[in-house]
């Protein structure tokens, strides 16, 4: 074969013919593992795998990640191969990504953690968004009995769970203050024999809180869980009580609890209204004043008298969300300033996001947490999945009730054939709207957001405020994560390992 | 508004889809014509005709993907819950152990 000299024409054209750019010889050589995506604004697709972990890529690209024709040299083939969306070595990277997932899903090993006591129905406030249905005070056939609790505390014995929660819920539950206290005792000796960890959460008004209530919180280790609504003129506007003082005596005893058991024994809740919605930064600096270390900017639920009231209507998904930002932004900016300061439902999103934990928040369980996340002892010994079950009860729907204390046992509940189902259909793999949606990794199946308002508990997704705010959400979440500055990237990333 | 759209390049499924996820601003029918599906684009009453059909458009390609990936994967998607899930003890053995 004649060989060409170095500056050969003929050389030089068959170097033209014959040679490509480099990326023409590497072959496809790797495999697609499951993920999902979806398309994000700025020409960005979010690519995420079934562990939840995620990249973003140009959506060019994603024809050719899935033709197999991505160079292996690129930094986007290096991107999904760490997060095994592609590998070449498929087996291997299935095995990993199914650890991912076992570890996300521990919490439904460890099975139901929270037990929701409801001591009373009856409160000292008229609440225009109330979920529960409130009665008035002097109605005391709407407390529990002990007979009741007894049979509910043996249910919290029989859960495989170490840790337990045993949270009091009303109405306002410290109404019954005196079925709280037999409850505690008498939880505390059932315990000698069985060796649980017992937290007890008192979800109150603090209405009530006198020197007995804290003097037996002290003794016994006792969490209050309150509702702040943000600056006195919005508190008292949402939440209507005798005397028009619900935000001094919620603030009152915030003080009082934090003086005299501690800081960390008292947490509060807010929920939007729409007179909250141009508020975002006075009701942080709210939280901020009373020595709160972080805030829950919380949607209204659909229930009770937040329907009937109309109140759940007076504002949609993207004006909440609108809000949401703000406040987000605000909380940033303060950590910034130094002041450390946390927002609970980025951070649970983010935990699910950037960590390779899962959480026990029951709104966001992939199956829904009901039952197996939370149970609810109603006061009248009816018990539910969850505490959203109870409401939609409490608006004549029994849809969610699983069955009574006085008929039914833990077993025929839990491998009962009405929990199975609905466990069965909140399973996002097999929900349509879910099934392949990207987000589902970070979300979770809520079916009493979804009677209340479709009338089913799987609901058509396209129209689903739930499924709205969600992605939203975890929009805002994504973009901060990938245009935000270096500071908000770190506070996140902290965020995600919060403990 | 009537679209097209290649049998050879779209399945039906993905088209199901891609109305089911918009079905908050248009309504779709989809009739067999042959090669093809026939795709009548219906825009609800705040949407423009355009944007029906791009919106459309896009998602019939992603749901079209999503099918191509799906279709890749499924064995492999079926084999890592079935091995992440049994590992929760969340779902009981097919068979009784043998004692």
């Amino acid at each position: 074969m004649p060989i060409l000299g170095q500056n050969s024409p003929l050389r030089k054209l068959q170097l033209r013919a014959s040679f490509k750019n480099v990326d023409h010889y590497e072959k496809p050589g790797y495999g697609l593992l499951p993920f999902d995506f979806a398309r994000l604004q700025g020409g960005k697709t979010l690519i995420v795998n079934p562990a939840g972990e995620f990249r973003t890529i140009p959506t060019e690209s994603l024809q050719s990640v899935v033709e197999g024709t991505l160079p292996t040299s690129s930094e986007i083939y290096r991107d999904l191969e760490s997060i095994q969306a592609i590998s070449n070595d498929v087996q291997l990277a299935g095995e990993l990504v199914s650890n991912k997932v076992a570890a996300k899903q521990e919490s439904l090993r460890e099975f139901t953690g929270l037990h929701i006591f409801v001591t009373t129905l009856r409160c000292d406030h008229t609440c225009q968004y109330c979920q529960v249905s409130r009665r008035n005070t002097g109605e005391g056939s709407y407390d529990m009995s002990k007979e009741h609790a007894e049979k509910a505390l043996s249910w919290v014995f029989k859960s495989p769970r170490k840790v337990v929660k045993i949270e009091f819920q009303g109405g306002e539950s410290m109404l019954n203050f005196t079925l709280i206290k037999w409850v505690v005792l008498r939880a505390k000796e059932l315990n000698k024999e069985h060796g649980k960890t017992i937290a007890f959460v008192i979800a109150t008004n603090l209405t009530p809180l006198d020197e007995d209530i804290l003097s037996f919180a002290e003794a016994h280790d006792l969490h209050f869980s309150t509702s702040l609504d943000g600056p006195e003129s919005l508190h008292n506007a949402n939440r209507p009580r005798p005397g028009k003082n619900s935000y001094q005596k919620a603030k009152d005893g915030i003080l009082r609890i934090q003086e005299r058991l501690g800081r960390d024994r008292v947490s509060a809740l807010m929920t939007t209204t729409q007179k909250s919605l141009s508020m975002p930064k006075e009701i942080v600096d709210e939280y901020l004043s009373l020595g709160l270390d972080g805030i829950f900017l919380r949607p209204l639920s659909p229930y009770g008298f937040a329907i009937k009231t109309k109140s759940f209507k007076k504002y949609d998904s993207r004006e909440w969300l609108k809000f949401y930002q703000e406040g987000l932004d605000y909380v940033i900016e303060l950590n910034r300033q130094g002041i450390p300061f946390y927002e609970y439902y980025a951070g649970l999103l983010l935990k699910k996001m950037l960590s390779n934990r899962g959480t026990h928040y029951v709104d966001l369980q992939n199956p829904s947490g009901t039952a197996i996340g939370a149970i609810v002892f109603n006061y009248n010994g009816k018990i539910y999945g969850s505490d959203e079950g109870r409401m939609l009860a409490e608006m004549e729907n029994e849809e969610l009730c699983l069955g009574h204390l006085d008929t039914d046992t833990y077993e025929s509940v839990y491998s009962g054939e009405k929990l199975l189902s609905l466990l069965d259909i909140s399973m996002q793999e097999g929900s349509p709207g879910c099934d392949q949606c990207a987000f589902r990794h970070w979300c979770g199946s809520d079916p009493a957001y979804h009677i209340a308002m479709q009338q089913d508990p799987v609901g058509h997704k396209t129209f689903s405020g739930f499924c709205s705010r969600n992605m939203g959400l975890m929009k805002i979440i994504i973009d901060k994560l990938e245009n935000g500055d270096d500071f908000t990237k770190k506070l996140f990333r902290a965020w995600a390992w919060r403990r | 508004m009537e679209l097209r759209f290649n049998k050879g390049v779209y399945d039906k499924e993905a088209l199901l889809r891609a109305s089911y996820s918009l079905a908050n601003i248009l309504t779709v029918k989809i009739d067999d014509a042959g090669d093809s599906w026939c795709a009548v684009i219906t825009p609800s009453a705040d949407v423009t005709v355009d944007t029906a059909r791009d919106e459309f458009l896009i998602a019939a390609n992603d749901e079209e993907l999503r099918r191509t990936i799906r279709g890749r994967t499924e064995q492999l998607r079926m084999l890592i819950l079935a091995h992440a899930y049994s590992r929760t003890k969340f779902s009981a053995p097919e068979t009784p152990a043998q004692g």
